[in-house]
């Protein structure tokens, strides 16, 4: 979820009103930390980027419908080249002049831009932005397509020219955004008419052009990227967001060699103007709300829809910063949120249904309660396991699924068996009063053909003085309480002692394992007793 | 302790009658007529026979070689003594019903222990009664007793199970899925769209082998593709081109979200209610308040004529019965499967409002394809952080603490 860092004076001031932590719903926020004028705002709804910054937010506050973007027409273009349409095919833009940059206006700028791009423009992969001094640039400005050798500029922070595959190899942002264009033989640059590089996206602006510092006044705002619709989004959110920071707003034209779902030529912002159908009976139905037609009309102007009630349905304008509706109900929660959750009556779940446990529930009820009759103390350890802890300590050669990307090497397997884990615990232990009796009934998986999640359920003994019989009891007692018929079978266990180990046996089937654990295998978990332990697959339990 | 019947008591007097017999023959033979004339003399003469003391003839008996010694009236004689005999005789004695098995005179018994101070109190006293007249020692019985470690739940499963009861209390049928996942089930199957930044590698673990599962439904699959890249009825979808073999990616189940679906998708009961306790897992660096290994509590209602009403109302009763918070409140909430959605706040004394749990009601695109058609409701509960706020754990990798002694010492709250 996005958080973004706002200034309360800022946000009363756009908002036109005081803003008290409790009317934070109609934009799914919670104040993270307040600090003097500072305020830190998480938003909950990750499909919305028109909420990420303080105008954004201060807008529900202030606007009935939705808001007017009064864009001219400023007769510049941006020309794409045909090679595009297979490497980033779309950009969008506008100039936004009279901005007063001040360093706080700077930053909220920035921060929007970042947020769009992370999180919405999923790392710059989908959607990347930038900011350009409008005095510096000579218009037409070109999107292009050149070889990674082909050019040089000098990037942010780098005073040195620089081919592109050299920033990518050299430059922090490089190396962060570089794959997304590295699987292309071309990459994109944006230029001016004078072949100056404005930037390289959706890497990096150029040191000398991709600039804007404060007390600049004329800004221009470009947006590339995969779908043009996101794309035009991004740029119309910014260009609303300046807009209400008092900037005259200009549109940009994009001549497209290639046909795209809006023609050829695209001036942006762009208001998609994408009307939906409500139909009443909606709030009803699915709200619990004896609401008429005006009056959802004026609840969804409140969250700034245009609405008007045609012929029993009531027609809802999309507001052209947002892409998240795409259903009705998209709409009615809208209604609901407007009307406020506080505000509704709950009802209860009236419905009979009968409750109840599965198997795995009854089984594990059952044996663990066997396991506690025996003085076994429970214990619960991580499914998450190593190959060092499932294979190495425990002399076994049975693989266990592994993870790809594991985050750390100690939770890097899921594990095939719960043995390690009471292992684990009592090397732990030495320390304790003595004798350990512990067991756990907890989830695996193995790998068979295919990926196989199991429960099973282990118990082990450390005492000195514990051997063979003690355990063998333990598995009588168990089995004996759950009804379960079995056989013992000398068996060839790495981790066990030979000749002081058996194979469970039900119907036929080798189950589990029991005996006394191996020396070797005690001391690469650090114990110092003898243990004796058992693990037995829990269908082998079940009646 | 063995004493003497009163047949016993009479031969000691009188002499065993094998030997009053032996006796009397050694002052000469006697006729047949005149012995059994003697007393007891069927007793005598089947014994003394036995022992080869006398031979008959012509209505004649006389002794045939005289006894060396009488060493059974000697063993009746020590039982009567000293109440024993040595083994041979004493089973004769016994066998002949002159010696028996003396009783214990627990009352004698029970009266060596007066007189002194007692600890245990021995059966004799309680017995006879005699408790009435001991003395007791007094214990120092302020003194704990000596620490003892019995089998017992570990405390965070015991809280589980008290979730899971409650759940089945309230009507819910519990749910059950494998831990190791389809990108399929665990998030397409959820209208969470391929690129949804909760699907990268840094937030969900993939399996290194076999990384595709071999088959998955096919009709729910197609379907489930056209609702992300078309829509469904009034839906225009996620409007992006949804990759098919990536669905097929096994991953570790990252949401008990995926056991709704899989019920929803196989002909769940109308009206019905259904929970899952899934453990789940995330990529996330673990610290106090996370574990990249972690449980869910969710479920689901379907029923005809649900609404936003009904999933307040059971998210306020579910802030009541799980973390017993005298205030809740619900508010809107952002989940990619839900419209709308909602989150449940509980206040705590200390710690203000706390999120509890998300809800809200699934959105046709991920109904239509799975051949849902009334409403539901779903719900998850941060059980975790809700077991650990009533067990009073501040740190959450002391769910699955690997030290022994803070287990045994863990009260039992469930």
């Amino acid at each position: 979820m996005p958080t973004i860092e706002v200034s309360r004076k800022v946000l009363e001031r756009l908002a036109g009103r005081k803003i008290t932590g409790d009317m934070l719903d109609r934009v799914k926020g919670e104040i993270e930390e307040e600090k003097d004028d500072k305020i830190k705002l998480e938003i909950g709804d990750t499909n919305r980027p028109d909420l990420w910054s303080v105008e954004g937010v201060a807008r529900v506050y202030r606007e009935k419908g939705v808001p007017k973007l009064k864009a001219r027409k400023s007769g510049k273009n941006i020309i794409v080249d045909k090679n595009m349409e297979e490497i980033r095919p779309y950009i969008a833009g506008f100039i936004a002049k009279n901005v007063n940059i001040t360093e706080e206006l700077l930053l909220d700028l920035i921060q929007l831009q970042e947020k769009i791009a992370e999180n919405f423009g999923r790392k710059r992969e989908k959607i990347s932005i930038g900011i350009y001094n409008y005095a510096d640039a000579k218009f037409p400005l070109h999107y292009k397509a050149v070889e990674p050798l082909g050019i040089k500029f000098a990037p942010l922070e780098f005073d040195e020219e620089m081919t592109l595959d050299a920033i990518l190899e050299k430059h922090p942002k490089g190396r962060q955004y570089g794959h997304i264009v590295k699987k292309h033989k071309l990459y994109p640059i944006f230029m001016d008419s004078t072949d100056q590089v404005l930037s390289f996206p959706p890497v990096i602006n150029s040191n000398r052009l991709g600039r804007v510092t404060k007390g600049a006044s004329d800004i221009f705002i470009e947006a590339t990227g995969s779908d043009i619709k996101p794309t035009i989004l991004a740029v119309n959110i910014i260009a609303l967001a300046l807009q209400d920071r008092g900037a005259s707003i200009e549109t940009i034209e994009v001549r497209y060699p290639y046909a795209t779902p809006l023609g050829r030529k695209v001036a942006t912002p762009l208001s998609f103007g994408e009307k939906m159908a409500f139909p009443q009976s909606l709030a009803k139905e699915r709200l619990g709300l004896d609401l008429s037609a005006s009056e959802i009309i004026s609840l969804l102007k409140s969250m700034q829809y245009d609405a008007a009630k045609k012929a029993g349905n009531i027609t809802v304008t999309i507001p052209y910063y947002r892409r998240d509706v795409m259903h009705p109900f998209d709409v009615m929660e809208d209604v609901a949120v407007a009307y406020g959750y506080d505000n509704m009556q709950p009802l209860e779940v009236r419905s009979f249904t009968h409750g109840g446990f599965s198997q795995f529930t009854l089984l594990s009820k059952r044996a663990r309660r066997c396991m506690i009759g025996l003085g076994f103390q429970e214990i619960m350890s991580p499914i998450l396991s190593n190959n060092t802890a499932l294979q190495n300590k425990m002399l076994s050669a049975e693989r266990a699924i592994e993870i790809e990307n594991y985050m750390s090497e100690t939770y890097s397997a899921v594990r095939n068996s719960v043995m390690p884990s009471l292992l684990n615990l009592l090397g732990k232990n030495l320390h304790v009063e003595y004798p350990h009796k512990v067991f756990e009934f907890g989830e695996c998986a193995s790998l068979d053909r295919e990926p196989k999640s199991e429960a099973k359920l282990a118990a082990a003994m450390a005492d000195t003085s514990v051997g063979y019989e003690d355990i063998s009891s333990a598995v009588d007692a168990l089995l004996g309480m759950l009804g379960v018929k079995y056989e013992l079978r000398p068996s060839k266990n790495k981790s066990f002692i030979e000749g002081r180990q058996a194979e469970i046996i039900v119907g036929k089937k080798a189950v589990g394992i029991t005996g006394e654990v191996h020396p070797q295998v005690l001391q690469n978990w650090g114990i110092d007793t003898p243990v004796v332990a058992f693990e037995i697959d829990a269908d082998a339990m079940s009646p | 302790m063995y004493k003497l019947t009163d047949e016993g008591k009479k031969y000691l007097d009188k002499g065993l009658p094998e030997k009053r017999l032996a006796d009397a023959l050694a002052k000469g033979p006697m006729t047949m007529l005149e012995a059994q004339k003697m007393e007891d003399f069927p007793i005598a003469i089947q014994w003394a026979k036995r022992n080869g003391w006398v031979e008959m003839a012509g209505g004649k008996i006389s002794l045939a070689k005289k006894p060396d010694g009488f060493e059974l009236q000697n063993a009746l004689e020590s039982v009567a003594k000293m109440g024993k005999a040595d083994d041979f005789h004493l089973q004769i004695l016994l066998s002949r019903n002159l010696a028996e098995k003396e009783r214990e005179d627990i009352v004698k018994k029970a009266q060596q222990y007066l007189g002194r101070e007692i600890a245990n109190i021995p059966p004799e006293l309680i017995k006879t009664g005699l408790w009435r007249e001991a003395k007791l020692k007094k214990y120092n019985v302020a003194v704990a007793g000596k620490k003892i470690y019995p089998g017992k739940k570990h405390h965070y499963a015991a809280f589980l199970d008290h979730v899971k009861q409650k759940l089945a209390f309230l009507g819910f049928e519990e749910m059950r899925g494998p831990i190791v996942e389809t990108e399929f089930w665990n998030m397409d199957a959820l209208f969470m769209p391929q690129h949804h930044s909760a699907r990268d590698i840094h937030d969900a673990y993939f399996v290194k082998e076999p990384k595709y599962a071999k088959s998955l439904d096919p009709a729910i699959l197609e379907a489930v593709k056209n609702a992300h890249e078309k829509g469904t009825a009034e839906s225009r979808g996620w409007e992006y081109r949804y990759d098919v073999q990536r669905a097929h990616r096994h991953i570790l189940r990252t949401q008990g979200t995926v056991l709704s679906a899989k019920t929803l998708a196989s002909k769940p009961k109308i009206p019905g209610k259904y929970f899952s306790v899934a453990r789940c897992f995330r990529h996330d660096v673990i610290d106090a308040t996370h574990l990249a290994d972690f449980f869910q509590v969710e479920g689901i209602i379907l029923d005809e004529g649900l609404n936003l009403r009904h999933l307040i109302g059971m998210l306020k009763m579910f802030g009541k019965e799980f973390a017993n918070a005298e205030k809740i409140k619900v508010t809107p909430s952002y989940f990619p499967f839900t419209e709308p959605s909602a989150s449940l706040y509980a206040k705590h004394p200390d710690l203000g409002w706390i999120e509890l749990g998300g809800a809200g009601m699934f959105r046709q695109e991920m109904l239509a394809p799975l051949g849902i058609t009334v409403p539901v409701i779903a719900w998850g509960l941060g059980i975790d952080r809700i077991g650990m706020f009533n067990m009073g754990i501040k740190d959450i990798r002391d769910l699955f603490s690997t030290d022994l002694n803070y287990l045994r010492n863990m009260k039992v709250t469930y």
